[in-house]
């Protein structure tokens, strides 16, 4: 039962591997912000890992970075 | 102990170019004052800002890496936070220096090749009950839709960074 459902979203659904550990990331830099507004949501929100499947470790890195970003007015803290 | 940091700051965008380099000029030397030794130093040029900080909307990025005692960095710190040209700045400890890269590159690797077998292994069994060159096409014709799926997330992904900007 759970797995039919699991591939019905499969469908709708990215593979579920964190970006980072593909590309083998280390150090998510907060002055990257062509990589970082992919985690933003239209909002500007940081989108929770469930929407972009990274690993737990690389989205304390990555909510820090964004953090860091809208200090510096890098990123925006809202849109809207 | 000695640390290596990165030191961003944001200048405003009225200043004429002349003016932010004495900026830059100041910043040296309040970081010399603090006996640290400058690795790096980087224009990051005029930007955007994501939201108005005081009352302006572009500025001027400049970066710069550098060696210091970790105890001088609060007074350091300090000393940036008390400069009236400067609109935002942040210390970060940085840990490989940006000349000596590859340290800490190693260990991960195979990520990658994981993925593609896991998008292979369902296929697998079919493969090997049917004859070699229907399952050749049958291969082919799975793996279109797979990469037309990718595309369209990536289009996705632009249209909502669209609505971001």
């Amino acid at each position: 039962m759970m797995n039919k459902q699991r591939n019905s979203n499969d469908i709708l659904t990215k593979p579920k591997v964190c970006y980072f550990c593909l590309n083998n990331v280390q150090i998510i830099d907060y002055k990257d912000t062509q990589l970082l507004r992919k985690f933003l949501s239209s909002y500007s929100k940081i989108v929770p890992r469930k929407r972009s499947a990274v690993c737990s470790a690389h989205q304390r890195e990555l909510a820090n970075a964004i953090k860091r970003a809208r200090v510096m007015a890098l990123l925006p803290f809202t849109t809207k | 102990m000695t640390q290596h940091y990165e030191l961003l700051y944001l200048v405003a965008a009225t200043m004429t170019e002349e003016e932010v380099h004495k900026v830059r000029e100041q910043v040296k030397r309040i970081l010399t004052k603090y006996e640290s030794k400058i690795t790096l130093e980087e224009s990051q040029g005029k930007k955007r800002l994501a939201y108005p900080v005081d009352k302006n909307h572009q500025g001027y990025y400049e970066l710069l890496e550098f060696d210091l005692e970790s105890a001088k960095l609060v007074e350091l710190e300090r000393e940036l936070r008390l400069s009236n040209e400067l609109l935002r700045h942040i210390v970060v400890k940085k840990t490989p220096k940006t000349a000596g890269k590859g340290l800490l590159k190693v260990t991960r690797v195979s990520a990658k090749p994981d993925l593609d077998l896991a998008n292979q292994t369902p296929m697998t069994p079919k493969i090997a009950s049917k004859p070699q060159p229907t399952a050749v096409e049958k291969k082919d014709d799975s793996s279109k839709p797979r990469l037309k799926l990718e595309d369209l997330d990536e289009k996705l992904d632009e249209i909502l960074e669209g609505d971001i900007m």
